[in-house]
């Protein structure tokens, strides 16, 4: 996970002695790992940039909390988990009827240009892309935020586990969901390619 | 021989699965082309990568965030004679046990004094029957104002705004209420889990509506859609609200909550 440096725990003493000017140098040392997950998760920089905010605010004001032996770093990465699980769970019923229009896999395979020519290639690959988009709409915010994690934060399942508050084994499902629900939405990809 | 199921196929992937899948795969062809297949599926699985934020994203984080965080009261330290906590342990045991008696013996005597005071005096009340008056919480009332004032002035600019003439004023515009949107929020948090004045939560609502969508404007703030903030912000009496608060805010009138928690409002 996130490495951290005595600064961090000088910049909470600070705070927490009174001095709320120095809890800039931590959202300075953190904004950018936090927007990416918070991207990745949320699939938008709008709302990435919302689940910064949140995770920032969320951890000053529970900063007595903090146990000063830990990693500020993990610490706010899982609260900025929690805050773009909390976005995308807020926001599913909107993404839901957008993905029923889309729902048919056989429609999707009408879409799906020839893969034989240079062009053609470049547009099948951008509607890839759009297809895999509208995939990850379909998973559930957990089985999204876990295979997010997994797959492309290379995050271990008991880091996982502790991010979203769920059990090992629990991640493992989730995972497992998530492949296996992402697999079926794009195999019509793979015959025609 | 049973197969490998997808969900331990998929736990190999990731390198989750137990080992005696590994010795499976190296016998069962089967399973083997259907452990390719599912690692060859989800090498091909790629989001696109987050666009890298700008050079000043931190600093525009902070500035979103900076006004609506009260500050931490530091905490009290107990006096301490100098050189007692190091000299305490170096003592001999006899001694420490000796200190540590006296102090039972004092706490025991002014537990006694209590009991024997309430029972002279008549006056012992059963604690929670009356609830102590919690002092007021200055720090979030001061952000608070804070708040309002910078709330006005960008209200004040917006009702003055001219794009028509002056196109360099829409970006301003619109950053500001992009940082104001973030303290505001606070500021609505604080005020419903505090239970306060209602007339504060319902101007932070209209508020927090008319900065949302100056934050969020789609290709950034244009004279029509100026025009139309202007036309939502008069029909609702917002400027007039918030300069109501404010001044009841500086007068003392005001309350997010009475509650003290120490600074993390």
């Amino acid at each position: 996970m996130v490495q951290m440096g005595g600064n961090d725990q000088e910049a909470i003493r600070a705070v927490l002695s009174g001095d709320k000017e120095a809890y800039g140098s931590l959202v300075a040392a953190h904004s950018r790992l936090l927007y990416r997950v918070a991207y990745r998760i949320t699939g938008n920089e709008a709302d990435a940039d919302e689940v910064v905010q949140d995770a920032f605010v969320r951890a000053y004001r529970r900063l007595e909390t903090f146990e000063s032996r830990a990693n500020f770093g993990t610490w706010i990465y899982r609260i900025a988990v929690r805050c773009a699980l909390d976005k995308v769970a807020g926001r599913k019923g909107e993404d839901s009827s957008r993905v029923a229009e889309a729902a048919d896999p056989e429609q999707d395979e009408v879409q799906v240009a020839d893969a034989s020519a240079g062009p053609e290639r470049l547009l099948l690959s951008g509607e890839i892309a759009a297809l895999q988009q509208t995939a990850m709409r379909c998973l559930t915010p957990t089985e999204r935020a876990a295979f997010v994690l997994r797959h492309m934060e290379d995050r271990s399942t008991e880091e996982i586990g502790e991010a979203l508050g769920i059990k090992p084994n629990a991640v493992k499902q989730a995972v497992f969901r998530a492949v296996h629900k992402l697999r079926r939405r794009l195999a019509p990809l793979r015959v025609q390619a | 021989m049973n197969h490998l199921s997808e969900e331990e196929l998929v736990d190999r992937v990731y390198g989750d699965g137990a080992d005696d899948a590994a010795s499976h795969l190296d016998q069962c062809a089967t399973c083997a082309q259907a452990y390719a297949e599912l690692q060859r599926d989800v090498a091909e699985l790629r989001c696109p990568e987050p666009p890298e934020p700008g050079s000043g994203y931190e600093a525009h984080v902070w500035n979103a965030i900076r006004y609506g965080l009260p500050a931490y009261r530091p905490r009290r330290k107990l006096f301490v004679a100098p050189g007692l906590a190091s000299s305490w342990f170096a003592q001999p045991l006899v001694q420490r046990l000796a200190y540590a008696a006296l102090c039972a013996l004092l706490a025991a005597g002014a537990f006694y004094t209590g009991r024997h005071w309430d029972h002279l005096s008549g006056k012992t009340e059963i604690a929670g029957n009356k609830p102590t008056p919690q002092p007021r919480q200055p720090i979030v009332v001061v952000v608070l104002g804070d708040h309002l004032d910078r709330s006005e002035r960008l209200l004040v600019e917006l009702k003055h705004a001219d794009v028509e003439s002056n196109d360099s004023i829409a970006a301003p515009l619109r950053d500001e209420a992009k940082s104001l949107l973030a303290a505001n929020r606070v500021c609505r948090k604080n005020a419903e889990e505090e239970n306060g004045d209602p007339a504060l939560k319902s101007a932070l609502d209209h508020l927090d509506h008319l900065l949302n969508e100056m934050a969020n404007q789609p290709g950034g703030l244009s004279a029509d859609s100026i025009a139309k903030f202007k036309q939502e912000m008069e029909a609702d009496g917002l400027l007039f609200e918030v300069r109501v608060l404010r001044s009841r805010v500086r007068n003392g009138h005001t309350l997010m909550g009475t509650r003290n928690n120490g600074g993390t409002a």
